[in-house]
């Protein structure tokens, strides 16, 4: 059933395909090295939801990356991958993926198709070995065929991630009740709403200078002194240097309302819980980034604070046929 | 430039190339003193009863090793794979040396810092995505892979030690230069080195035993028990009986 449609898709393969953004988005970076193709995005959907991907055929990305949670894994803390196995990180969202400069938690991969590697070799996660996945993919006629429409050189490891990131550059979420105040719709946020975001753009809220831009994230990797010692000790294993213990990249905040539970390990509940957290400065660590202090909020300013935050959902992408199981 | 200088450095070149001959470097497994034989069950120290069903490892940097310390380098960067389906020894690099009595090899087992790092979609084999060796979730290259099973219980159990990242790469020296217990002559029917895979085992953490039974120790992607495994390997190799 999953593979009805890729039959349709040789015809597709040289169009061109471009991902639509609205004007207060840069446009999509795409690498020279893994040009757009409508055939390449449908064999990445494809593949994106297969669960022949991992070990033993029981896990797929869509498994941890939902779409009904903005591609998050709807409320687990860590995901399971094949076998039962759990994890030790919360599947972040996949949200405007695309955008993003680091990717992990910890920022240690530089882009969508080295970091598609991970969860198909990790043995919490699918479980494969690039070697046996590739034969099995072989195996399957349709998907021979649909690689062999897109990639001059088939079927490969590589080709598997360049298809997969293809789909994931065009995971855009641009239609929140804040894009459309953006965009001039001044009945776009709820009175609450607005209090929120001007406490989130205030020095006083100080949320904006990492969460900024269209994604609400500077990309950079930093200490939020979420606890006194991290048994996942972050960026540190990567740099060897001991200043970068505990530091792990900041998320985009589009869609956050459904992307709980929240941090590097899923180990804050809710969203308000969160606010709470950078509210009361954090747990004593030397690391902690600079910005890290009491903020002194009041209950009613965190009510607005989250007011904001859930301001940034946007259904239409969780509910985008484009991106749901496909047909 | 004159004409002398260009034909003298024409004859340097020339003579160079007469002497220097083909030789190939081989590598042996064993277990102990022992060829390893994949799939046949072995015992480590722990007690655990296990058998080896791949081994992975790059191998580069290269060297013969005069008397006088000096060397005799060989380009490139080799990934080697055995598994069931190949033999027990094989041909890793060929290479062309002087001809010349050697007291011994050095090479690095990993992928040096420099190419550790650059991008993936661009390397070709053997650092490719499709070599089976890029490492996403931790920085670089797997540089040793170890896989089999052992035996949990009754069950058949798989086991991995995947070693990698920068300060893990092995520089290992067989040239004794100070005691003269090695010797290497070229020309040769090969450079043969051994490998004892059984080494893996020989330490756990502080002191403990290295037991499949424990999770730690039957699945290993980095962390503290491959920078032990780092220690355990440096005495895994050995410069075999040259035939």
């Amino acid at each position: 059933m999953v593979l009805g449609s890729l039959a349709g898709m040789v015809l597709a393969a040289s169009a061109v395909y471009v991902v639509k953004v609205p004007d207060h988005f840069p446009p999509m970076p795409i690498p020279a090295d893994n040009a757009m193709s409508a055939a390449k995005v449908e064999l990445g959907h494809q593949l994106f939801y297969d669960k022949r991907l991992s070990g033993d055929n029981s896990v797929a990305c869509a498994s941890c990356h939902k779409p009904e949670f903005a591609f998050s894994d709807g409320g687990k803390a860590v995901s399971t991958g094949v076998k039962g196995r759990r994890g030790t990180r919360n599947a972040p969202t996949l949200t405007d993926v695309g955008y993003r400069s680091r990717l992990f938690w910890e920022g240690g991969s530089p882009r969508l198709e080295a970091q598609a590697v991970g969860p198909l070799t990790n043995p919490n996660e699918m479980d494969s070995d690039p070697t046996k996945l590739v034969a099995r993919l072989k195996a399957i006629p349709q998907y021979r065929a649909a690689f062999a429409a897109v990639f001059p050189d088939g079927l490969s490891m590589l080709n598997l991630t360049k298809a997969i990131s293809a789909f994931e550059r065009t995971l855009v979420s641009s239609n929140s009740p804040w894009d459309r105040y953006r965009e001039g719709d001044q009945t776009a946020l709820s009175v609450v709403a607005l209090r929120g975001m001007k406490i989130f753009f205030s020095e006083k809220g100080d949320c904006f200078h990492c969460h900024q831009g269209q994604d609400f994230t500077d990309d950079s990797l930093r200490n939020t002194a979420l606890t006194t010692v991290y048994s996942d000790t972050g960026l540190a294993p990567i740099t060897s240097k001991d200043q970068d213990v505990g530091k792990f990249k900041v998320p985009t905040l589009r869609n956050v309302e459904l992307t709980g539970p929240y941090m590097h390990d899923g180990s804050i509940k809710t969203l308000r819980d969160v606010v709470e957290h950078y509210n009361s400065g954090g747990a004593a660590n030397l690391n902690a980034d600079p910005l890290m202090r009491p903020l002194g909020l009041s209950e009613a300013e965190v009510n607005d604070l989250v007011a904001f935050l859930k301001a940034l959902t946007d259904h239409s992408f969780t509910q985008d046929p484009r991106f749901g199981l496909p047909k | 430039m004159n004409k002398w200088r260009v034909l003298a450095a024409a004859a340097v070149v020339a003579l160079g190339s007469a002497l220097a001959v083909p030789v190939e470097l081989k590598v042996a497994l064993v277990v102990g003193d022992k060829p390893l034989v994949m799939g046949q069950t072995y015992t480590n120290p722990a007690g655990n009863t296990y058998e080896v069903n791949l081994l992975r490892f790059y191998i580069t940097q290269v060297a013969l090793v005069k008397r006088d310390g000096s060397e005799v380098r060989a380009d490139g960067l080799h990934l080697v794979e055995f598994s069931p389906t190949t033999p027990q020894e094989l041909t890793v690099m060929k290479m062309n040396v002087p001809a010349g009595e050697y007291a011994g090899i050095r090479f690095s087992i990993g992928v040096p810092r420099e190419l550790n790092h650059l991008d993936v979609v661009h390397q070709k084999a053997p650092l490719d995505m499709d070599s089976g060796m890029y490492w996403s979730w931790n920085p670089g290259y797997i540089f040793y892979r170890f896989e089999g099973k052992y035996v949990k219980g009754t069950t058949p159990t798989p086991f991995l030690m995947h070693m990698g990242t920068d300060s893990l790469m092995q520089n290992i020296q067989l040239a004794d230069l100070e005691q003269y217990s090695t010797s290497i002559k070229v020309p040769s029917s090969g450079i043969r080195v051994n490998l004892d895979v059984s080494k893996v085992f020989a330490s756990g953490l502080g002191g403990q035993a290295y037991d499949l039974n424990k999770p730690e120790y039957a699945q290993v992607h980095g962390g503290p028990v491959s920078q032990q495994v780092y220690l355990n390997l440096l005495s895994a190799w050995s410069l075999a009986k040259q035939r």
